[in-house]
């Protein structure tokens, strides 16, 4: 029965398709002659075609929120440039190349370019952050699996509100940077990596050893953030010469300091309560 | 019949519908009409047999248990099988986490001081770090569906509690420091085990160049529950 079985298997090819998250890619091959009965086979092929509807229409809703495609473009990393980005986030005061390289208008995807974004250290940083604290607490018999919770959805408030925050300043500012909403959360988890180094330090050698590695990280994303926001923001004003010196460059870089001055102070607000 | 022939007949004139007279057709008393209408069955085709409501429900019960154990013995010995990722079920996540829970249940509920974990937040760790770690996967371009995923991590689990229960035995004999560095080895050991099953499974359908990336929240999802074993009191 060729509709039955073209009604199961429909190719996933065409680029309106609802994102591939929920497929079930386990069995390779399905029986083919399933049922014998033409009306439980119209049945089932009526059903599977329901089935991918709904399918379709979740995955549809689903894109609305979150651009799964434009995700993927975040994790296109691996394990080189894991490394160097985090070697980058703790020392990046001799990398001398900031701008991300293009190819045909469109970013070069992370893995081959390590000026560009990614997803996936601010999200495993967070996680990290969140589970060191618990430890942080734990060694200080403070610990309670609810305070897990509500460590992590306080740093993910102060995450939304900092996110928030900095696209209402751009908006005011009237800055035309191709700074999308995705990439100020990959800039904001970026600082995470400092709060884990410092955290470990205060776990391992105390208050001192907290304060020392803390005020370095805090002085590395500062320096990061300037040099990365610098060539967004003011790209227009770098275009223009080191002259253009005019009311609005003033304020796009009064907004580039403010914005990598914000990472140091959450930076501290979100660790000292945590270490004794 | 005779109307059939009636009808048959009349093909050069007016279209009449077959059997139309059937209603006037009556039957004789002394006629027996009676019998049994059987359709001749034939032999069982492969098809019928995946209609499994009639079976009895020990059997049903029995396969999936046995579908289950075979799974654990699968992640005991980790081999190059894909059973455990050909025909996924939940059933056995599931059971573990239950067993999980309730034997991490310590001290009072309601005490304010350093107390274990509810059974709900127990559930809400495993399950929700194992939905991470397969988005994650996902993201970083795997080719393991979702649900598969949630089975490999939910049935490595097994050796995590192998190791609660042995917690709980020395925790019942002594609870001193020498309890305390047996308890810490056999943690660990398992901690070490449900990793590399879980990596062998998990990690294949990365490229080299990735695997450390999903190797990651998996090291950080057993070694949470690694620690809330570890620091289970009763």
């Amino acid at each position: 029965l060729p509709f039955s079985a073209a009604a199961k298997r429909r190719p996933a090819s065409s680029p309106s398709e609802s994102p591939r998250l929920f497929e079930d890619t386990s069995s390779p091959s399905v029986p083919a002659a399933l049922l014998a009965d033409p009306v439980s086979s119209l049945a089932a092929a009526y059903g599977s075609s329901l089935a991918s509807q709904g399918k379709e229409i979740v995955g549809r809703s689903i894109d609305r929120f979150v651009p799964v495609t434009r995700l993927k473009y975040y994790f296109a990393v691996d394990t080189v440039y894991v490394g160097k980005k985090l070697a980058l986030l703790l020392f990046p005061f001799l990398h001398q190349d900031w701008q991300v390289r293009f190819q045909q208008n469109s970013p070069v995807a992370p893995r081959f370019d390590i000026n560009a974004p990614d997803l996936y250290i601010p999200v495993m940083a967070f996680i990290t952050y969140v589970l060191v604290a618990g430890l942080a607490l734990g060694t200080q018999n403070r610990f309670s699996p609810d305070l897990l919770g509500l460590q992590a959805s306080s740093a993910l408030a102060w995450l939304i509100v900092e996110v928030l925050i900095v696209l209402l300043s751009l908006y005011l500012v009237t800055v035309n940077a191709d700074l999308s909403a995705v990439d100020l959360v990959a800039f904001s988890g970026y600082k995470y990596v400092g709060m884990i180094v410092g955290l470990l330090a205060g776990l391992l050698f105390g208050k001192t050893g907290y304060y020392l590695l803390l005020s370095w990280c805090c002085v590395a994303i500062f320096v990061f953030m300037i040099r990365t926001l610098r060539l967004k923001i003011l790209a227009e004003a770098a275009a223009e010469g080191p002259l253009g010196r005019s009311g609005r460059n003033q304020l796009r870089m009064y907004l580039t300091v403010a914005v990598a001055g914000l990472q140091p102070l959450l930076m501290y607000w979100l660790t000292f309560h945590l270490v004794y | 019949m005779a109307a059939a022939e009636e009808a048959v007949s009349a093909a050069d004139g007016t279209t009449k519908p077959l059997f139309a007279g059937l209603a006037d057709v009556s039957i004789s008393e002394d006629i027996p009409v009676e019998g049994e209408i059987t359709v001749p069955v034939g032999s069982h085709s492969p098809e019928e047999d995946y209609s499994t409501l009639d079976e009895p429900v020990k059997d049903t019960i029995m396969r999936d248990l046995k579908a289950v154990g075979k799974k654990f013995v699968h992640v005991m010995y980790p081999k190059k099988s894909s059973a455990l990722l050909r025909d996924w079920d939940l059933w056995g996540p599931l059971i573990l986490c239950v067993l999980l829970a309730l034997m991490l249940q310590g001290r009072a509920a309601d005490s304010t001081e350093d107390r274990g974990p509810q059974f709900a937040e127990v559930f809400v760790i495993v399950w929700f770090g194992a939905v991470v770690i397969t988005l994650n996967s996902k993201l970083l371009g795997g080719t393991i569906s979702f649900f598969q995923s949630l089975c490999v991590l939910g049935y490595c689990i097994l050796p995590l509690t192998v190791a609660l229960l042995v917690c709980r035995l020395v925790l019942l004999v002594k609870a001193n420091t020498a309890g305390f560095v047996v308890r810490l080895l056999v943690v660990m050991a398992m901690f070490g085990w449900s990793t590399l099953a879980s990596t062998a499974f998990l990690a294949d359908s990365q490229p080299p160049n990735r695997k450390a990336l999903v190797v990651y929240p998996i090291f950080l999802f057993y070694f949470v529950i690694s620690w809330m074993i570890l620091t289970f009191a009763p």
